[in-house]
């Protein structure tokens, strides 16, 4: 042993210790800002941590995270965070808190410096985003939603553009027709043309590929064959065998034959599907027509759902993205485990951690109960704060192991506003699911940071109330919310401000705006839908402001679109009809023919057998008799040998009957001369 | 250059009159070392046992610096040993619970599979390293010693202090 190490070793273990107790707080500090700007992707603060290893507490306060998506606003910020770490789990690598509570939340203030970070560790952060995003689900999703809305919400056109309309499109006439050729619908319909056939004539190769008319025909010769067949004697009866055998493999081969036609059948009706869902996209690709040649045109478009979906549809999908993005953050931390998993796997950085719960045990990281505590305002916000309190339970690396989900409740009354949120996070099983809830009613119409729009006044006055839902359960989301805003004042007409007159006189006598959104679905398919209690009426003022002109070349290109798309979608109907009947005829036709040939081939086999059958049992039936006729000599046969053994016997008897009876004579007569000789002596 | 350091410094060990043992036991101790990723209780414990052990120190931090080079390379394979003995061997499912329960063992990490397949790779290692070191040292002192003790190169390394310090780690 190296015994002059150990001093050493003792000293420097112990200066190790003694700088992680001195630094303890610092490196702490450290590590909350590196991993929230992970999280986050921006600027992360803290004012202080400070630990007590008397009660194992930390409490860390000033802590802010800047919101990357505007940088000059925090994502929130909590004045302090206050927890005791239970000393023995940590023994084990486990942390475990009762209680923490967290006081002061804000969210959206404003900071007095850009809260981005360096672009290298953007970069840094990035990188290792999409890493752990295993296959990317999350930004996939909020991806697709966003495309959606780009393709669903058309932009409004400039309100200084209104009036050069009216005059633009007063002796406006169509040059040429509108040709076939340009409309996206058509060319669709014609792949579909294309589609039905390529289709058809798949199916038509893969029906002539199948094997059932190699066996109907080898069928039908081996009945032929076994038809010539006589049986009469037993050795005919094993050729039968053979044969029948043989008839048996075929019976096999057109069962077989049957069920592989069956199966391409009910894939050719899959495929081939319903008219319905033939012709499913095609609005959809005559609305995108009319879209596009309305742009050719240079017409601006006011259905319904383009003015609610313009005005308020970026706005509340950017909304669902962000809540989407934590979702994502929320599983990637409390991942959903597997039911009956007895180990969780998490994928690190370098290699697989795998956990090892036991029944009954804390999970890795729990926090029992957090008493949160908050305000709505705060710096470069405007309005009444509104003060809330709420509680969040069970936050924890492992909710399986626990057997809880995550909840939390908040709570907030000032004055006529209410806010009511509630949330869970049920991760216990690989379909997870999270849900929230919150309603916020009382606020006035500049607290609710309505999307800006030159369409849109500025709502001075009014209340607004904010109800809002979203649930994902798997990959399932569906979200809603639903604004309302009354009692607000619009702003006079200004003759002098041409735009602020149009913004008057569209929403003149208009005293209350409700507005929905809706987003349901999965990642390959997502349905928006945006309505609001104006739409119909902003529609029609944006109609006539632009001049009735315009409606009518709308009209009429409507029309346009329709009458070519119709044109198209009866010929592909009618191809459609035509190819799926002829093919689901051949199909019928094959299997009478299959199902005849093997009901004549199991009639031969039937009749042969009996044939047979009778052979044999006439056979049995003659060699019985002969049995019977030999068995009835042979047993008259013994009868007589009995008989005559009977009368030997009787015969013996008699004779020896006789012979007993003279020797008796012979006795009793000598016994007499003795005794007459002994009475008479000699 | 850290290929001419590695090479001046095995010559140096080997030239020495350290005890073969005692370079080799450094040796194989090194590689479990150099096996072991930093932030685990187990580096720090291997640490101490190659202070306290007359083991040669130069070896062993020879040994660690290879083989935790080495053990980049064989990250895939202890990957998979480690995976095969936390997932998929089910009759040792038991056990790991009740190391992963108990107080201190966690700090091992030993329910990564890198960390695990590559402690198993350096106990499989351990005896045919030390074994081959051993080996190698005896061939080499009764063989090359003496001759490469005539090469100019090694005149110039006695009269450094690093010749001098190599012969201290006894």
């Amino acid at each position: 042993m190296r015994w002059k190490y150990f001093i050493p070793t003792v000293v420097i273990t112990a200066l190790i210790v003694v700088f992680n107790v001195l630094f303890l707080d610092y490196v702490l500090k450290l590590s909350i800002i590196a991993t929230g700007e992970m999280i986050f992707g921006a600027k992360v603060e803290v004012s202080s941590v400070k630990t007590r290893f008397g009660n194992l507490s930390i409490d860390i306060k000033g802590l802010k995270a800047a919101n990357k998506g505007d940088v000059f606003k925090n994502l929130f910020e909590i004045d302090e965070i206050r927890f005791s770490v239970k000393p023995a789990p940590l023994l084990s690598m486990k942390v475990i808190i009762d209680e923490m509570a967290v006081d002061g939340v804000k969210w959206a203030t404003k900071r007095d410096s850009s809260g981005a970070l360096p672009p290298v560790k953007q970069a840094k952060y990035a990188r290792q985003q999409q890493k752990d995003d295993k296959n990317g689900f999350f930004s996939k999703l909020s991806d697709k939603i966003l495309d959606k809305g780009k393709s669903q919400f058309g932009q409004l056109p400039a309100l200084g553009d209104i009036k050069n309309s009216q005059q633009q499109f007063k002796n406006f006439s169509f040059d040429k027709a509108i040709s076939a050729e340009d409309l996206q619908s058509v060319k669709e319909l014609e792949t579909m043309k294309q589609g039905v056939n390529d289709k058809y004539s798949k199916y038509q190769d893969r029906l002539k590929k199948l094997d059932a008319d190699d066996n109907i025909n080898k069928a039908a010769a081996q009945v032929s064959d076994l038809s010539k067949i006589k049986v009469s004697s037993p050795q005919d009866v094993q050729a039968l065998k053979t044969k029948l055998d043989g008839l048996n493999g075929t019976k096999d081969e057109l069962d077989k034959s049957a069920k592989e036609l069956q199966n391409l059948r009910a894939q050719a009706e899959s495929d081939f599907g319903s008219d319905k869902d033939l012709l499913a996209n095609i609005n959809e690709l005559k609305d995108n027509d009319i879209k596009a040649l309305s742009a050719k045109y240079k017409l601006p478009s006011f259905t319904t759902t383009g003015v609610a979906g313009a005005l308020f549809g970026p706005v509340w999908l950017s909304r669902v993205q962000k809540a989407i993005y934590y979702v994502g953050v929320v599983r990637k931390y409390m991942p959903p485990r597997k039911k009956n998993a007895k180990t969780a796997t998490v994928q690190g950085a370098r290699g697989t951690d795998v956990s090892f719960p036991k029944a009954d045990t804390p999970p890795d990281f729990l926090i029992s109960k957090t008493s949160l505590s908050g305000t709505t305002g705060g710096a470069g916000k405007e309005g009444t704060p509104l003060d809330f309190k709420g509680e969040i339970d069970d936050i924890t690396s492992d909710q399986s192991q626990l057997g809880r989900p995550t909840t939390f409740e908040i709570n907030g009354v000032m004055g006529p506003k209410t806010l009511k949120a509630s949330g869970n996070f049920d991760h216990r099983t690989d379909d997870a699911s999270d849900t929230f809830n919150f309603t916020y009613t009382g606020l006035t119409a500049k607290e609710m940071n309505l999307p800006k729009s030159e369409y849109l006044p500025s709502f001075d006055k009014g209340e607004g109330k904010v109800n809002g839902n979203f649930t994902m359960r798997g990959e399932d989301i569906d979200a809603s919310v639903d604004i309302v805003l009354t009692n607000f004042q619009l702003p006079d007409a200004d003759k002098t401000d041409e735009a602020k007159n149009i913004v008057a006189s569209l929403w003149s006598g208009i005293d209350s705006i409700a507005v929905t959104a809706k987003l349901t679905g999965k990642i390959d398919k997502i349905d928006i839908a945006v309505s609001s209690n104006i739409d119909k009426t902003l529609s029609d003022r944006l109609t006539k402001l632009y001049g009735e002109k315009i409606a009518e070349i709308q009209n009429k290109i409507r029309s346009e679109v329709d009458r070519l798309t119709n044109e198209k979608k009866a010929e592909v109907t009618a191809q459609y009809n035509a190819k799926r009947n002829e093919l689901m005829n051949a199909f019928t036709g094959k299997q009478k023919e299959l199902q005849e040939k093997t009901d004549e081939l199991s009639k031969m086999k039937d009749s042969k057998e009996n044939e047979a059958k009778n052979l044999v049992s006439n056979a049995k039936k003659q060699a019985e008799d002969l049995t019977e006729a030999q068995k009835k000599q042979a047993e008259a046969r013994a009868e007589a040998a009995k008989k005559q053994a009977q009368e030997q016997l009787d015969a013996e008897k008699k004779k020896a009957e006789e012979a007993a009876k003279k020797q008796a004579e012979e006795e009793v007569k000598k016994k007499a001369q003795q005794q007459l000789k002994g009475l008479f002596g000699q | 250059m850290l290929w001419i350091k590695l090479v001046k410094q095995i010559v140096l060990i080997l030239q020495s009159e350290i005890s073969p043992k005692q370079v080799a036991a450094g040796a194989a101790l090194g590689m479990i070392l150099g096996f072991a990723p930093v932030k685990c209780m187990q580096s720090y414990v291997i640490l101490v046992i190659i202070l306290m052990l007359n083991v040669n120190l130069g070896s062993a931090t020879l040994s660690a610096g290879v083989f935790a080079m080495l053990g980049f390379l064989l990250d895939p394979l202890a990957d998979k040993i480690g995976y095969h003995l936390l997932v998929n061997s089910k009759t040792l499912t038991p056990f790991w619970t009740s190391l992963y329960n108990m107080p201190l063992i966690p700090f091992t990490r030993f329910y990564n599979t890198i960390v695990l397949g590559s402690f198993v790779i350096s106990l499989i290692l351990a005896v045919p390293v030390y074994l081959l070191t051993l080996r190698f040292i005896n061939y080499y002192r009764s063989h090359f010693k003496d001759k490469v003790s005539k090469w100019k190169i090694m005149k110039l390394f006695k009269v450094t202090s690093a010749y001098n310090v190599y012969d201290k780690y006894q």
